[in-house]
């Protein structure tokens, strides 16, 4: 059997579900549909599943990776969830039974009663959620999440349960990221604070579907069910988790029979779309991922602005993505998907090789240039390394390419590693992303210069738009905003847009797999058929 | 105490250079290729060597990228079809046969020359020497190659040159433990003391007299060592170690095949092939050179 499912995300997929506060103040209270403590049911046996890292951080102050973001998913409840197995993204109830939009800076919750805490931490309180949301918020912990909390000014403790949100301002992406999303779950202050503030993979405390039984470090991560959890079914009595970085590998895995489900590389979307594996359904998603190269402007080399448009204009966007997707992706028109508000509908700059050679000769360094291209070594970054290597040849830049694994490759831009964040020149980057368009901006601002902004990105009215689109209500407005900011982005020279990251997952037939929209498995919900 | 390796064996002196010793050199030519695995060795070598010398005639550029094309069966235009990026195979092999062909004569002959120095040094120079020597051979031979490749790449980044000095870092110390032996073995033989007597310098002894007689051996198992080197430098290639895109080598032609395998298998077989072709021809060869030249298996075939 084979399936297609594209998704639809929509604005008014969002509006819908309270997405926004401006379509949703005028609602009151909003209880979700179904918020009943269910019996856990006893179905048993082991859903093994492709990872493409292994685990590194799950405090939901700190974590790193979409790895962790969905192990942490399985470990701890969450405020919300996003629905698995619909077209368009709708939040669902986790550990909050229902919110009520008091005005556009007040928030009521109450929570599930019931929702244990393992060890000695008893039950879930909305003193935990006032500290957990807090946590993520101060300055002084310095999450790089903070920005979800950006506008909160405290939460307001009414009873056992029960609790206000007060935000300082207006704050668009709550419902749409923050409270789905990981900076929604909520801990015991007592036990981060056994464990010294924060931790990394060690949790001092589950709350979720989930614990960890085992950790094998770039082996195999087991999650076994947690006996305390209750809110919801919960089908596997085991989750093993495989981390295997090259998705051709997961493939042959998939293949043998070692993995009940896979998300694969999108060079092979096209031939999994025609002719599935014996026994396996295959589903294909618009992913939100990004991918671009990134052009480091505070490299000497590249600091000229003539230089940098230079090698926009050389590289032949259409090409870059066919041959690394092999067909299996269109280019884009920037960072954030079509289906979000501020997807932008057309590149500011295209291929144009005789003004490229024209500013690389006004800049001086016509056929004397000399780069690196740094990428992780994949089949398909090594593939759109290569078209670019030889774009830009045509223009008389020469480009090596430099192949790193993970590890290495995550560092090259980091400020605490020294220097290196000024040496790297060009690179291939991928980035996940949420259901917001500010998930997808946040990560060039000024403030993440040598963090996660590689570029060197620094503008003024981009960090600006960034802080201003999160607390604008109106959607066209804000629409209007992401878009600008993108036209920054490419206005700057730092950025070749490439594409949406299309998501391809083999299932096994004997499982009944649990996914949002843009493709990402919520494992817990994961049943046999 | 002392050990066995440092018992010193008498050796018969070099024969005199005469019309003797050519006449010998035919004879073993002729018999290396009467076996029938040195012929093969030798065949499948000349192909390997052919193919790297002849690159230059095909009509396609091995780095010429044609994404449209990608994935074509072999047909009379691309002999072995063409790669992910429509670059025509056979062409690519050809090329990295220079490459694969520079990096392990290339290495084992540096690996063989800087080894065989530092073996005549440690085997004729005085005791303490002969330790030190003795030690660093050990220590170098004891880092894993992935490791010390690792290494090197990141300090000098991934090049043909460093995957020239891990190979000459690997086997270096083999060549070196092989010399010295062979050296300890016969430094104490009357020629050596002969020449000692008539006042001849310790470089002229080493190099004049104890070369030659030490260096067949090791000639044998340096061509048993090339197939070795062409599979660390497809191995360091294949993990993006080795030779940088888009030159090709065997190495990356099977790392691209390895990745797009359900989609062609013909890239896994255009990157194998000629790593195993030229991989039998230096067993082979180097099995007949030693079944032809071991005095201990001479003639006994």
């Amino acid at each position: 059997m084979e399936r297609n499912n594209k998704n639809t995300l929509t604005r008014r997929g969002f509006i819908g579900t309270g997405a926004t506060l401006g379509a949703a103040a005028g609602l009151g209270a909003l209880p979700f549909a179904s918020s009943a403590i269910a019996e856990s049911h006893v179905e048993g046996g082991i859903l093994t599943a492709r990872v493409y890292a292994d685990i590194s951080n799950l405090d939901p102050a700190f974590w790193t990776s979409e790895v962790d973001s969905l192990v942490i998913r399985c470990l701890f409840a969450h405020s919300m969830g996003y629905e698995t197995g619909v077209d368009a993204f709708e939040t669902k109830p986790v550990a909050m039974k229902s919110y009520e939009i008091i005005d556009e800076t007040h928030i009521g919750f109450e929570l599930n009663q019931g929702i244990m805490y393992s060890g000695d931490y008893g039950e879930m309180t909305a003193e935990d959620a006032k500290y957990s949301f807090e946590r993520i918020a101060d300055p002084e912990l310095n999450s790089p999440y903070k920005e979800d909390w950006a506008t909160l000014d405290h939460v307001e403790v009414t009873g056992k349960y029960t609790g206000v949100i007060v935000l300082t301002e207006p704050f668009a992406p709550l419902f749409t990221t923050t409270l789905p999303g990981v900076s929604g779950v909520i801990l015991p202050q007592a036990a981060i604070e056994a464990a010294g503030g924060q931790f990394s993979v060690e949790p001092p405390v589950y709350s979720g579907p989930y614990r960890i039984k085992d950790w094998q470090p770039k082996t195999r991560l087991i999650l076994e069910r947690n006996p305390d959890w209750t809110l919801t079914d919960v089908a596997y009595d085991e989750i093993h988790l495989i981390p295997i970085e090259d998705p051709k590998t997961a493939e042959l895995g998939f293949e043998a029979g070692d993995l009940d489900f896979a998300e694969i590389s999108v060079s092979s979307i096209p031939r999994y779309m025609s002719n599935p594996p014996a026994g396996s359904t295959f589903e294909r998603f618009d992913g939100l991922a990004y991918y671009w190269m990134g052009i480091n402007e505070l490299n000497d080399q590249l600091k000229d602005k003539n230089v940098r448009r230079a090698i926009q204009l050389a590289v032949d966007r259409k090409t870059v993505v066919d041959a690394s997707s092999l067909g299996g992706a269109e280019p884009a028109a920037g960072i954030i998907a079509p289906a979000l508000i501020g997807s932008r509908e057309a590149n500011l700059y295209d291929r144009d090789v005789e003004e490229s050679k024209r500013l690389l000769e006004e800049a001086g360094v016509a056929n004397s240039l000399n780069l690196t291209i740094s990428i992780q070594q994949t089949a398909e970054n090594l593939a759109a390394a290569q078209v670019i290597q030889a774009n830009l040849a045509e223009v008389g830049i020469q480009v090596t390419i430099n192949q790193y694994e993970s590890g290495t490759y995550w560092s090259l831009g980091s400020k605490d590693e020294g220097d290196q964040y000024l040496d790297i020149q060009l690179f291939l980057m991928r980035f996940s992303m949420q259901p917001d368009p500010s998930w997808a901006t946040m990560w060039f601002t000024p403030q993440q210069i040598g963090v996660w902004n590689w570029q060197g990105f620094d503008n003024a009215e981009f960090a600006e738009l960034q802080e201003a689109a999160q607390i604008e209500l109106d959607t066209e407005k804000r629409d209007e905003m992401y878009k600008r900011m993108q036209d920054l982005m490419e206005e700057s020279g730092d950025f070749v847009f490439l594409n949406f990251v299309p998501v391809g997952s083999l299932v096994r037939d004997t499982v009944n797999p649990a996914l949002r929209p843009d493709g990402v498995p919520v494992f817990y919900e994961f049943e046999p058929s | 105490m002392t050990s066995p390796a440092d018992i010193p064996t008498p050796e018969p002196a070099p024969e005199p250079a005469t019309a003797a010793p050519v006449a010998r050199r035919k004879g073993s030519f002729a018999r290396l290729v009467s076996d029938p695995l040195g012929a093969l060795g030798l065949f499948l070598i000349a192909l390997t060597v052919a193919g790297a010398l002849l690159a230059g005639l095909s009509p396609h550029d091995p780095v010429a990228l044609n994404p449209i094309n990608r994935f074509l069966p072999p047909s009379t235009d691309n002999w072995l079809g063409t790669d992910n990026l429509g670059r025509d195979l056979f062409t690519r092999v050809l090329y990295g046969a220079r490459i694969a062909l520079t990096v392990s004569i290339g290495a084992t002959a540096i690996a063989m020359i800087t080894g065989v120095a530092a073996g005549l040094i440690a085997g004729y120079g005085p005791r303490w020497l002969d330790n030190v020597m003795l030690l660093l051979f050990d220590a170098m031979k004891s880092i894993p190659t992935v490791m010390l490749a690792l290494l090197l790449v990141t300090v000098t980044g991934p090049s043909v040159y460093a995957v020239l000095l891990v190979v000459v870092l690997v086997n270096a110390p083999a060549y070196a433990r092989m010399a010295r032996t062979q050296t300890l073995a016969i430094r104490r033989a009357e020629f050596i003391d002969a020449e000692h007597a008539l006042g001849a310098s310790q470089a002229r002894i080493m190099l004049r007299h104890v070369l030659p007689n030490i260096i067949g051996p090791i000639l044998i198992v340096g061509a048993m060592d090339i197939p070795v080197v062409v599979g660390i430098e497809a191995g360091l290639s294949f993990l993006g170690l080795g030779v940088r895109p888009p030159t090709p080598s065997w190495g990356s032609i099977l790392f691209d095949g390895f990745s797009y395998i359900r989609d062609s298998a013909w890239p896994v077989i255009a990157g194998g092939l000629p790593i195993v072709i030229t991989t039998l021809g230096f067993t082979f060869l180097g099995e007949a050179l030693r079944d032809t030249f071991d005095p201990k298996l001479g003639g006994q075939k």
